[in-house]
């Protein structure tokens, strides 16, 4: 057997009195990609850090051997782990904003990686900072190199911080989820970027990440972390087959899946406990639906070989079988009338070097009970889109009728007050929708207290528990403070808070994206039996295309400010759809390890400050070749109807867009 | 009696601060007892700088307290015979045998100056720092949250006021000269109305819904605060009871007039960052007013930087304190507060240092305490 | 081009500003009191009631305030010089020193100016190198020294560190003076000059370490303390991580990749220092008797005379709008995010 790049034994890393990693057992091959799959806190991060000898101030290896090319590591002087960083490892993080030095231009910034590891002459540091950019398909090396990393978009500095972290060659590459803060187009560039790199290099590589779609494209072997241990941990494609311990299993059925119309990810009650209140036995006991009282709680649980390369950390895997149940189809949606009209909304901000055109006309009509999912890339005018319906912002033209009233030059505050209560908002990030200086439930109270305003305070008080209860949140939470209650506690408070006024429209911004895939699934179950039984309206907000084609009756593209298309869900994934949300259901992640790599969309998005003539997509359009001459670039096609409540904005004839 | 040697004169003083002592040790002893729920606050006995600087500033606060108790003698007396007397120097026929710390050039008692003194400064400068504060509140937070043409208007004010050098702005407004106009009184008149318009509107903007309590809660703060604003600043008090001599008034004004801007540029900048907060939307969506989300869900998220602030400004708003006195523009030229008995000291401070030096030495701890506390709050708040 | 229009932006703001300043502090010194107090000094003082206002009268004080401002500023016409005031270089004349304002600053801002140099020699290296020093390695023990050090100097003010320093080292009867000169270490009385009168004739150490250390005492302090602040936010930046995964030494994250950024905001701090600065000369110069700029305020406010005063406040408030300007240039330029645009 060849020697591993890689070798933890029984790793135990502190930080403080709390145990952030414990006895974690993991070996990489030359050339192998393993996947270290755990949501936030899990420790996967620390265990990076612990690999790279960085463990920062309070950190430190309490046991457990770290064996690189076989040699230890634990223990090595300071400047041998300057020779080993950067040429023998290497990590690429998840801002890559924040990772690259502000003052510094690009090109200083590679051209020191051979400064420091090789003898190089300040040319030949800059030919090959030069020759790394190339090798990573940017364009314009030149430009680049003379850049500061606040002139380049994410994209552009994910793959500079890759080119950085290649150049000295490192054998083994840390990927610490390294497309999180992108989207999804980006994200399918940077990981056939890595594909890539593995094939010509065969660098093996350690991809830290949360999303398991993403990482059955790219790993070979999948290690599963919770609360500091490994719960499991095989070959990649027999995880996703058969996965044997129940988190795994959960987090499988958790995850949304792009053909699966209707049916909302599965929910996993609870979330994952916090280093310092992990309870004695199996760490997973309180959320696992297999759990024995007497057993599972009692005393550590031991890591099982169960197969060749594969170990589990369960004590009844042998009884557990397979897929956890499937959540329930949702029941059709009961449509009524319209509710919200929005007539030619247009938002423009002016800043210092031009105008940001961030929603240009935007038209189209939700009805009661539905839920129209809003979807594009970042920076598209999604939360303008939100904003402007919530009046937290002024349209520069265009009305908003809501329930028949044209509301758009009434601000918020300024609207009457059954008006506000019918339309009410969800917010995305679960760290700043709540005010951390109150009490949870007092931020629910005060919404009951303006909504039912002259209420006595004991009904006040029912209506708290109510409203909590439908949330699923126990009232003792009330009492905390924000920052003692978990995201998805947080945001299920959030939409408590929401619902205080019953309102007919439910404006969620991107209500579960900051959230762990298994509590995700939870606030989305929550959010969507509430709308079935109110028979509310859900404006759901969300980049996430998977997800939207499990909940979601009706979809609306935009791209740069602009609605590409608007139809019935099942016909945009479906049949027949915009060239540009081809592309992004192209780009989508398949939770699949042997599915064909997600395509990636070529050319750079725009920026908004200087939108293109005619189509806004027409510059990475894949199908603008098939029109004649610059048919494209010269003309803005309509939103035109292309079967019954089902708009696309192309040129191209509706047929010709079937797939 | 013979003159003390530096230990009985060490011993003298220790044995009158006893009041202070047991201040001292009931209080650290309670907290020290009661730290795991105390918060933040709590954690301050944790760390070297914040038990150091609490313990300092609550010496300071304990002897202007007891300063009565502790003071040896009248601190306007003077003793013929004890002109620039060194320290432990025998004080034959009066209240005490002993200046402990020796005597001024004017013949009294510089121990009981700097005791006296430090009551004088700790009445001053916290009340002051909060007037301040409450200015820089109700001018910032609608500056940072609404921002545009009144954010330009209020902060260009604010700007005018800090390209002053300060000492200039002293001599430009503490002058008996000015005393005689009624320049100082308008300026106090509006300076005061703001800590009540705060209360006010955080009473208003939150009950405004609820109509019992509001009218309750607004007579409650009208009532006393109009009263005292009306004996404070206007000299307006039948009773008499709240009132501020003009030498005082003057002073006040001018250190408030001083640390309003900056508090103001605090606080706004606060504000601003805090502004685009989820939360603060939210408030917005469900139909909250203005004031309300300023005072009710923005501020409470400012607190700590504010605590910090207010630690450092009652440090700086002394040192301001003792550079009116130090120019001679303090409140009384016989006036035992630390400022003034510096400038007093310094005419023979080659040759009789210790005049100068005790209150010198006074203030710096006082201030360094103040500023050690406010260092170590600031790293609790960062390591949260 | 953009620099130019920000330039003049911030030039317009800086003119309104000294405008706006101007005319307040005219205002309060031509308050009747003051006035009053003008005659009194200048006539006899036990003027009446009815002869201060004829003398006001006489000397064309009984005018509004805004003509007086304007022919001093040289916009409007002054009986006896046609336009004659700031604006063309006619400062007016000091009473107390019976010279032209102008010359009077001159000279006092020529030793103010050598004060303020010492100062700044001594202030900034020491500042930044002990800021850097304790920001390198957040909690540790160089940190816990220099911080306690520096959270007492910035604790100082210089009127408390003036008398302490002269205590210590500049008193025939305490502090080190009376041994050194027992032991015969020393030929006078003190080791250094408790004055700095001696140094408008000429500087030396002895008589101009005192005063430009008292000054430099709370300013070290307090840059120290945020370019600490500064350094120890940049040691925990994502980029410093990158540049120790690169494989960096330690002093290399520190001088290039940490310092750099942790530099913007003391630099713009020292700068803005600078009005500060002119606070601990008033008082470093009214102690130790140093006849600058001060020292020569000082002797106007006492001594009611108006229009040096006037032109005392016109040159700091220039000083301190000057500085805040240049700060700002000094922060655009340190971040690059700010210049490329
Ligand atoms: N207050 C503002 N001032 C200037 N430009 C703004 C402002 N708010 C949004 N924009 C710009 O408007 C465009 C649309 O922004 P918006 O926040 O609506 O996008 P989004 O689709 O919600 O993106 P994300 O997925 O990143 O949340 C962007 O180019 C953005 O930079
Ligand atoms: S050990 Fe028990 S609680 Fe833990 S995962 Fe297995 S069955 Fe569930
Ligand atoms: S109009 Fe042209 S560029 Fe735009 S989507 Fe259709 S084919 Fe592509
Ligand atoms: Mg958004």
């Amino acid at each position: 057997m060849t020697e591993p790049v890689l070798a933890l034994e029984g790793l135990t890393v502190r930080f403080g009195s709390r145990r952030v990693v414990e006895d974690l057992t993991l070996r990489i091959g030359p050339g192998e990609v393993l996947g270290l799959a755990g949501e936030s806190g899990s420790g996967k991060s620390t265990a990076a850090l612990a690999i790279l000898g960085d463990l920062g101030p309070g950190g430190r290896i309490e046991a457990g051997s770290l064996r690189f090319e076989g040699r230890e590591l634990r223990g090595l002087a300071e400047r041998e782990w300057r020779a080993l960083r950067g040429a023998g490892i290497a990590l690429v993080g998840q801002e890559p904003m924040a990772a690259l030095n502000p003052s510094m231009r690009v090109g200083a910034q590679l051209a020191e990686v051979p400064r420091l590891h090789g003898r190089a002459s300040r040319a030949e540091a800059r030919a090959a900072a030069r020759r790394a950019l190339e090798e990573l398909r940017l364009p314009d090396p030149d430009r680049m190199l003379a850049a500061y990393p606040h002139q380049l978009s994410g994209g552009q500095l994910q793959r500079i911080v890759l080119a950085m972290a290649l150049m000295a060659e490192p054998r083994l590459l840390i990927l610490d989820e390294p497309t999180t803060a992108l989207d999804v187009t980006v994200e399918a560039e940077i990981m056939a970027l890595l594909r890539g790199i593995r094939r010509t290099r065969g660098t093996a590589m350690l991809f830290i990440g949360h999303d398991l779609a993403l990482m059955a494209g790219i790993c070979d072997r999948l290690a599963v972390l919770y609360a500091g241990r490994l719960a499991e941990a095989g070959p990649v494609a027999q995880i996703f087959e058969r996965a044997r311990h129940p988190y795994t299993q959960a987090l499988l059925a958790a995850l949304p899946r792009i053909y699966a119309a209707r049916r909302p990810p599965a929910p996993l009650p609870g979330s994952q406990p916090l280093p310092q209140d992990r309870p004695p036995g199996c760490a997973f006991a309180p959320r696992c639906t297999h759990a024995r009282r007497g057993l599972c709680d009692r005393d550590p649980v031991p890591l099982e070989t169960v197969a060749l390369d594969a170990v589990v950390r369960c004590l009844r895997w042998r009884e557990i079988d397979g897929a956890p149940e499937a959540a329930p189809a949702l029941p059709g949606p009961d449509i009524g009338g319209p509710i919200l009209e929005v007539e030619g909304l247009t938002r423009r901000f002016g800043s210092g070097r031009g105008t940001v055109h961030a929603l240009q006309e935007a038209s189209f009509t939700a009805f009661e009970g539905e839920t129209l999912a809003i979807v594009g890339e970042s920076g598209c005018g999604k939360s303008t889109l939100a904003r402007l319906l919530m009046g937290l912002e002024r349209a520069d033209a265009g009305t908003i009728r809501l329930r028949g009233v044209e509301v758009q030059d009434r601000l918020a505050g300024r609207r009457p007050r059954d008006l506000t209560a019918a339309m009410q908002m969800v917010f995305q990030n679960p760290s700043d929708t709540l005010n951390p200086a109150i009490p949870a439930g007092r931020q629910v109270m005060r919404a009951l207290e303006l909504f039912q305003g002259g209420l006595p305070a004991r009904t006040l008080r029912e209506g708290l528990a109510d409203l909590l209860g439908l949330v699923r949140l126990s009232p003792a939470l009330a009492q905390r403070m924000p920052r003692a209650l978990s995201g998805g506690q947080r945001q299920r408070v959030g939409i408590a808070r929401a619902l205080a006024g019953d309102p007919a429209v439910l404006v969620a911004d991107e209500p579960v994206s900051a959230l762990d895939a298994s509590v995700q699934a939870a606030v989305i179950g929550t959010l969507l039996e509430l709308q079935r039984t109110r028979r509310a309206t859900l404006l759901f907000i969300s980049h996430d295309l998977a997800l939207v084609r499990q909940i979601a009756d009706r979809v609306m593209v935009l791209y740069l400010g602009r609605i590409m298309e608007i139809g019935p869900a099942h016909r945009i994934f479906g049949a027949l759809c915009h060239p540009y949300t081809r592309a992004l259901l192209d780009a989508a992640p398949r939770p699949d390890p042997g599915a064909p790599p997600p395509s990636p969309l070529s050319g750079e998005r725009p920026s908004a400050l200087t939108p293109p003539s005619g189509c806004p997509f027409h510059g990475r359009c894949p199908r603008r070749a098939e029109l004649p001459e610059t048919l494209c670039e010269d003309r803005l096609p309509p939103l035109a109807e292309v079967a019954p409540g089902h708009r696309i904005r192309c040129h191209l004839p509706p047929e010709r867009l079937r797939f | 009696m013979e003159e003390l040697g530096w230990l009985g004169i060490l011993g003298r003083m220790a044995l009158r601060f006893v009041p202070v002592w047991a201040g001292l040790a009931l209080i650290l002893g309670l907290g020290w007892r009661a730290r795991a729920r105390l918060g933040p606050a709590g954690r301050l006995f944790g760390s070297w700088a914040g038990l150091s600087g609490l313990t300092l500033v609550l010496f300071w606060v304990l002897t202007a307290l007891f300063a009565d108790l502790i003071a040896t003698h009248d601190p306007l007396a003077q003793l013929s015979g004890l002109k620039n007397a060194v320290p432990g120097s025998p004080a034959p026929g009066s209240s005490y045998p002993v200046y402990l710390l020796g005597g001024d050039s004017l013949a009294r008692d510089c121990f009981s100056r700097m005791v006296v003194g430090a009551r004088r400064v700790l009445a001053i400068a916290p009340a002051a720092t909060l007037c301040a504060l409450a200015v820089g509140m109700l001018l910032g937070l609608p500056a940072g949250f609404v921002g545009g043409r009144l954010d330009a208007a209020l902060s260009f004010l604010a700007n005018l006021v800090l390209a002053f050098p300060v000492i200039l702005l002293f001599y430009l407004l503490v002058t008996p000269e000015i005393r005689q106009t009624a320049l100082p009184r308008t300026v106090a008149a509006v300076l005061f109305l703001m800590p009540l318009l705060f209360l006010v509107l955080l009473w208003h903007s939150r009950f405004r819904t609820r109509a019992g309590p509001w009218a309750l809660g607004l007579a409650a703060i009208l009532g006393p605060g109009l009263w005292i604003w009306a004996g404070l600043a206007l000299d307006a008090d039948p009773s008499g009871l709240w009132r501020l001599e003009p030498g005082l008034l003057t002073v006040f004004v001018a250190v408030v007039f001083v640390n309003a801007p900056t508090a103001f540029r605090i606080v706004r900048g606060l504000a601003l960052d805090l502004r685009h907060r989820d939360y603060v939307a939210a408030a917005r969506t469900r139909g909250e007013g203005p004031w309300f989300i300023m005072l009710w869900e923005i501020l409470p998220n400012a607190r700590g930087p504010l605590i910090v602030d207010a630690c450092l400004r009652v440090g700086y708003t002394t040192i301001l304190l003792g550079t009116l006195g130090f120019f001679g523009l303090g409140v009384s030229p016989e006036s035992p507060d630390w400022g003034s008995t510096i400038n007093d000291g310094r005419r023979f401070l080659a040759i009789y240092p210790h005049a100068a030096v005790v209150p010198a030495l006074a203030l710096l701890s006082l201030v360094l305490g103040l500023n050690l506390l406010a260092d170590a709050l600031r790293t609790e708040a960062r390591h949260d | 081009m953009r620099v130019a229009a920000i330039l003049l932006r911030r030039l317009g703001a800086l003119l309104a500003t000294a405008l706006c300043l101007s005319l307040l502090v005219f205002w309060l010194t031509h308050l009747p009191p003051n006035l009053e107090k003008l005659a009194k000094s200048q006539g006899s003082a036990r003027m009446s009631d009815a002869e201060v206002a004829s003398w006001l009268e006489r000397s064309g004080f009984d005018r509004p305030v805004p003509v007086l401002y304007g022919e001093w500023l040289g916009l409007l016409p002054k009986a006896g010089c046609g336009r004659c005031g700031v604006v063309q270089g006619d400062w007016g004349q000091s009473t107390v020193f019976r010279q032209p304002v102008a010359e009077v600053l001159g000279r006092s801002l020529a030793a103010t100016g050598w004060l303020m140099l010492w100062v700044m020699v001594v202030m900034v290296p020491t500042a930044l190198a002990l800021g850097v020093l304790a920001g390198m390695r957040e909690g540790s023990r160089t940190d816990r020294a220099i911080s306690v050090a520096t959270i007492l100097t910035a604790a100082t003010p210089e009127y408390v560190s003036g008398v302490v320093l002269v205590a210590l080292f500049a008193s025939a009867t305490a502090g080190l003076s009376p041994l050194l000169h027992e032991t015969g270490w020393i030929e006078g009385r003190t080791l250094f000059q408790g004055t700095a009168s001696g140094a408008m004739n000429g500087i030396t150490f002895w008589n101009f370490a005192l005063p430009v250390v008292t000054v430099a005492l709370y300013g070290t302090g307090y840059v120290a303390r945020i370019t600490r602040a500064a350094m120890a936010d940049a040691m925990t930046q994502p980029y410093v991580r990158t540049a120790r995964l690169k494989g960096a030494s330690q002093s290399r994250i520190v001088l290039v990749h940490a310092l750099r950024n942790a530099l913007v905001a003391p630099v713009t701090v020292i700068l803005l220092q600078l009005p500060w600065l002119l606070n601990g000369v008033v008082i470093v110069e009214t102690l130790f008797a140093y006849k600058g700029f001060g020292w020569t305020l000082v002797q106007a406010a006492g001594n009611n005379d108006i229009e040096l005063l006037l032109g005392c406040a016109t040159v700091a408030v220039t000083l301190v709008l000057a500085t805040q300007g240049l700060s700002d240039l000094a922060y655009r330029a340190l971040n690059p995010r700010l210049r490329a645009r």
